[in-house]
């Protein structure tokens, strides 16, 4: 059979199987206005914002204190007073020098569902700003990643050079893996990173928060690293949608594959203070037609708060054909420097669903919260008309300890 | 049907015709590479949104054959939507019953290839959705996949044999 008589007949057989899988004028048009006039708000939604459900941490006492004047960041730093809560300072070993940078774990706790850390990464060399995984400097606003600033739409990269940084790097880090013969990999422990909210010190150390699956006792994780430069804004567009480019890109750093090694220890990993719950009540009645929320605990940290969200899966058939995937999460406490970080993992559960998890971080305002209540929404996509609308379905009040 | 692309167009004019012409193609290599109806046509958008934002390199690069650009992007997306979390829940092996409804009520209700080509490790099932599928050629195939296009035959190989046993109906082909 020659090459082009294959092509043809693959071409004939997948066409005439899928020929019911096709777009109508309408939804051609919806692609068209869609891709001309919103691809921004569309980015959005692919790289990390594909928002089904959202966390919202209101409180009266929150608000109060924005508009006094206090920052989110403000309570960041105030360490000073958070001394007397002890977290894990975890034994950590392996690649903690890279000539671009150092690196030091801070924190390291865990919920028993997930493990969450925070990642310090001080640059050598001043000027230097370290970014995470995929995160394009030149499009993601600065406030969406917890950046000190008053202009919503500016972007990091405007942000680095207001506030002297010349040189951008991204450390990509990633959970040990092994590639298998027919190209498939088998992760040892996934970390949940991209899009996570980034801390800046005033030395330039970036201090990125992580979450990964609970492996159990005496699991040694391996979060490994590599670093790269971004490289100005048309080289870096350019390589967008084209591999050989994007590989170019990034081995113009150092791009040895380093891997730091710790082990979380349950019990003192539990010393971090549990801030808020939620637990099933017959009262919160929830539909079956949206997600329910099966679970939330919130730990709070002198450097975070870490929280995993359980839910079972959304509703089944033509409802869930109309939703952007599954659920995610973020926070929003009602001010522009919202933070947020997702992971996610599923576990079986009685009658054969699944509950998911979510793992974030976020950060909480000091004073400490009086009533924090979780909103639960979804966006989904009008099915008639292709375009996306909000749905908040719930509000579900937490527990404060 | 396609569209004939019209030299002298302005973008939108070129990116509407581009939609008519390729959507479906699209759409359906999407849920063929992400075995969801829904992650695909989000693929979709996504490679229109792409196409438009760099509509400048492919003007100013003078690309001749749009069809190759477009897939190379639309490929692209489907690996960018692997990446997300939500993507790890999907389980990649689907049954018959387990595909959409509106496959399912079609007339044509064999989708013996489709679901082979689903069930494909990703390095297989890259090369046959553009080079056998979308016609790309073997060069063009390994431009949008970063590969060299002795690695690319290698992998069409590897995956021909299964690819004719669906054709033939259980019976290989001649060479």
């Amino acid at each position: 059979m020659t090459n082009d008589r294959m092509q043809a007949a693959v071409r004939q057989k997948l066409d005439s199987e899928l020929s019911a899988l096709r777009t109508s004028a309408q939804q051609r048009e919806n692609l068209c206005q869609n891709a001309i006039g919103g691809y921004q708000v569309k980015r959005k939604l692919t790289v990390g914002l594909m928002i089904a459900l959202i966390l919202f941490l209101t409180t009266v006492t929150a608000l109060a204190m924005e508009l006094s004047g206090t920052g989110v960041l403000d309570w960041l730093y105030r360490r000073d007073r958070e001394q007397e809560m002890t977290t894990t300072v975890p034994e950590v070993s392996g690649a903690t020098e890279h000539r671009t940078a150092s690196l030091e774990v801070r924190e390291l706790i865990t919920d028993g569902y997930g493990v969450y850390l925070s990642l310090a990464v001080t640059p050598k060399e001043e000027g230097t700003l370290f970014l995470s995984n995929y995160t394009d400097p030149y499009w993601t606003k600065a406030a969406e990643l917890g950046f000190p600033t008053d202009d919503p739409e500016q972007s990091i990269a405007e942000w680095a050079a207001v506030n002297g940084y010349q040189q951008l790097k991204e450390i990509r880090l990633y959970g040990a893996y092994t590639e298998n013969e027919d190209g498939s990999a088998t992760s040892e422990n996934l970390f949940h990173i991209v899009r996570n909210p980034i801390h800046i010190e005033s030395d330039g150390t970036s201090v990125f928060l992580i979450a990964c699956e609970n492996k159990g006792e005496g699991h040694v994780y391996k979060l490994c690293y590599r670093v790269l430069t971004y490289p100005d804004e048309e080289t870096y567009h350019q390589s967008y949608d084209d591999p050989v480019l994007e590989n170019a890109i990034v081995e113009y750093d150092d791009y040895e594959e380093r891997v730091i090694t710790f082990t979380v220890d349950t019990p003192q990993g539990m010393e971090a203070e549990v801030l808020a719950e939620y637990l099933p009540d017959p009262e919160h009645e929830q539909s079956s037609e949206f997600p329910q929320v099966t679970g939330l605990r919130i730990l709070r940290t002198p450097l975070s708060a870490y929280y995993d969200v359980t839910y079972v899966h959304p509703a089944p058939g033509e409802l869930r054909r109309y939703y952007f995937g599954e659920p995610s999460f973020i926070t929003d406490q009602l001010y522009d420097r919202s933070v947020r970080m997702t992971g996610w993992y599923a576990e079986p559960v009685s009658g054969g669903s699944q509950q998911f998890h979510e793992l974030h971080s976020c950060i909480l305002p000091d004073p400490p919260l009086e009533e924090i209540t979780l909103e639960c929404a979804m966006e989904k996509r009008d099915p008639e008309f292709g375009d996306t609308i909000w749905c908040v379905y719930k509000y579900l009040p937490l527990l404060l300890q | 049907m396609e569209h004939a692309e019209v030299p002298g167009m302005n973008r939108e004019e070129r990116l509407r015709c581009w939609i008519e012409s390729y959507s479906d193609q699209i759409l359906r290599m999407c849920f063929l590479y992400l075995s969801d109806q829904t992650q695909a046509e989000d693929a979709l958008q996504d490679t229109w949104i792409k196409a438009w934002k760099h509509m400048d390199d492919y003007e100013r690069k003078g690309i001749e054959n749009a069809k190759a650009w477009l897939m190379r992007i639309a490929i692209n997306t489907c690996k960018d939507h692997q990446r997300t979390g939500w993507f790890r829940h999907i389980d990649k092996r689907k049954a018959p019953e387990d595909l959409p409804q509106q496959l399912l009520q079609a007339a044509d209700t064999d989708h013996s290839l489709s679901l082979l080509v689903m069930a494909l490790p990703d390095k297989y099932k890259q090369v046959i959705l553009l080079h056998y599928y979308q016609g790309l050629t073997q060069k063009e195939t390994a431009q949008a996949l970063g590969l060299s296009p002795a690695a690319v035959l290698r992998r069409l190989r590897s995956a021909e044999a299964q690819l004719k046993q669906i054709l033939s109906g259980g019976e290989a082909y001649d060479e």
